[in-house]
């Protein structure tokens, strides 16, 4: 899980899984600007695996293997 | 007993599968449903095709690389989702499935649909989004009982004009693709309730006026600089986004919308708001972060049901705002 968690989620924003995690933790905004602290632009290419990561903490409950997956996904785009 | 039945019994044994089929394979004749999801699963044994009654097959968050051609044997399915898995191309035999109802290739790589994709006139709902799909046939008009379609991320240019038959249709998801433009036939959607065409790079949109079932329609990231139909025709519609795109100014006509409650039109160039936005009396959000606004219209404080206002990156004072009693949510940041 070490490894997935170090992985970056968003090359603009530059931030790893963890990173996105406590950025997503520490805010009351909608997943539409909650964003914006994670990616610092106005892109959208990393929204599969982000979304993904904010609805399951919004849950209560991350999936690593599903994150990692996903942003495998977006790179392979 | 099935000798097919007893090799996928020693598959599953084999790779560790975690199933719901019941323990006792006499029983599996019957089987209707079969949840294979998140399973590592690379390959499908051929032995899955005697399962002839089944209806739903669960293969979601997978590795399979492809479906085996035995799929032809599962005439009574009517559910198969294939979720975020690798698959690169789907075999002709799909096409076998008549009674396919629901099918979900959400997240893999496709680059095309065999021509045979194209038979499956039972489905009501599709989502195909997620891959790398350049080109949709001229057939996809076979397909004119759906209900819901998503084709979001693919790498479409353009499409078939070949909606004006699915008048069922109640979901359209065309976002995140490459598309410019958007068939006419759009139009005649009787039924549309939600239009997302975000992230394409639409500049004139064709008129959504016939569309007074609508109620999200979701503009984001285009290249649009003006709606040029009269939008208040849209008259059922709730949520409507446009944000960034390049508009300087938002049609009067909106003001009508009276069942809007959620407007979004951040990171434009809107000089001014509408003089009537009061007159939207049931608007509960309005994001207009990241213009080129100075003040607000004197008929903004009839916005009375207004909850939550995003207008930092403008140029408004704190001060205009401190009238409206509503709001329960106000971002102003670096306005």
């Amino acid at each position: 899980m070490q490894n997935q968690e170090d992985k970056i989620i968003c090359e603009c924003g530059n931030k790893t899984v963890s990173q996105a995690i406590e950025i997503f933790q520490n805010t009351d905004l909608p997943y539409k600007k909650a964003k914006k602290l994670v990616t610092e632009c106005n892109q959208t290419c990393c929204r599969r695996p982000l979304m993904a990561l904010f609805n399951m903490i919004e849950f209560g409950s991350i999936d690593y293997e599903q994150i990692d997956f996903l942003i495998e996904q977006k790179r392979g785009r | 007993m099935k000798k097919e039945f007893v090799d996928f019994s020693k598959w599953l044994r084999v790779n560790n599968i975690k199933t719901t089929l019941p323990t006792n394979i006499e029983e599996w004749e019957s089987v209707v449903s079969i949840n294979l999801s998140n399973n590592q699963i690379r390959e499908l044994p051929e032995s899955l095709g005697a399962f002839s009654n089944l209806s739903i097959l669960n293969l979601t968050n997978n590795r399979l690389r492809k479906l085996p051609t035995c799929i032809k044997n599962l005439k009574k399915l009517r559910n198969l989702q294939c979720e975020n898995n690798l698959l690169e191309e789907l075999p002709s035999e799909i096409g076998a499935l008549e009674n396919l109802m629901v099918l979900n290739i959400n997240g893999n790589r496709l680059k095309e649909l065999p021509n045979e994709f194209y038979n499956l006139k039972n489905m009501t709902r599709l989502t195909l989004a997620t891959n790398f799909i350049e080109h949709i046939s001229e057939k996809l008009k076979n397909l004119n009982k759906l209900l819901y379609l998503s084709l979001d991320t693919n790498l479409l240019k353009e499409l078939p004009d070949v909606f004006a038959d699915m008048s069922a249709l109640y979901f359209l998801d065309l976002s995140y693709n490459e598309l410019t433009s958007l068939p006419n036939s759009i139009s005649e959607i009787a039924e549309l309730q939600t239009l997302l065409l975000e992230g394409n790079q639409i500049k004139n949109l064709p008129s959504l006026e016939s569309h007074d079932m609508l109620i999200k329609l979701n503009l984001n990231g285009n290249n649009l600089e003006n709606l040029d139909f009269d939008i208040s025709k849209l008259e059922d519609l709730q949520i409507l986004t446009l944000d960034n795109n390049n508009l300087k100014n938002l049609p009067d006509k909106i003001c009508e919308l009276k069942k809007l409650n959620y407007l979004s039109v951040s990171e434009n160039s809107l000089e001014k708001l509408p003089t009537h936005i009061g007159d939207l009396e049931n608007l509960l959000e309005l994001d207009v972060e990241e213009n080129c606004l100075k003040t607000l219209p004197e008929s903004f404080s009839n916005l009375r049901k207004l909850k939550n206002l995003y207008l930092g990156k403008n140029e408004i004072k704190y001060e205009d705002v401190l009238n409206i009693h509503t709001i329960e949510f106000c971002d102003l940041a670096k306005t």
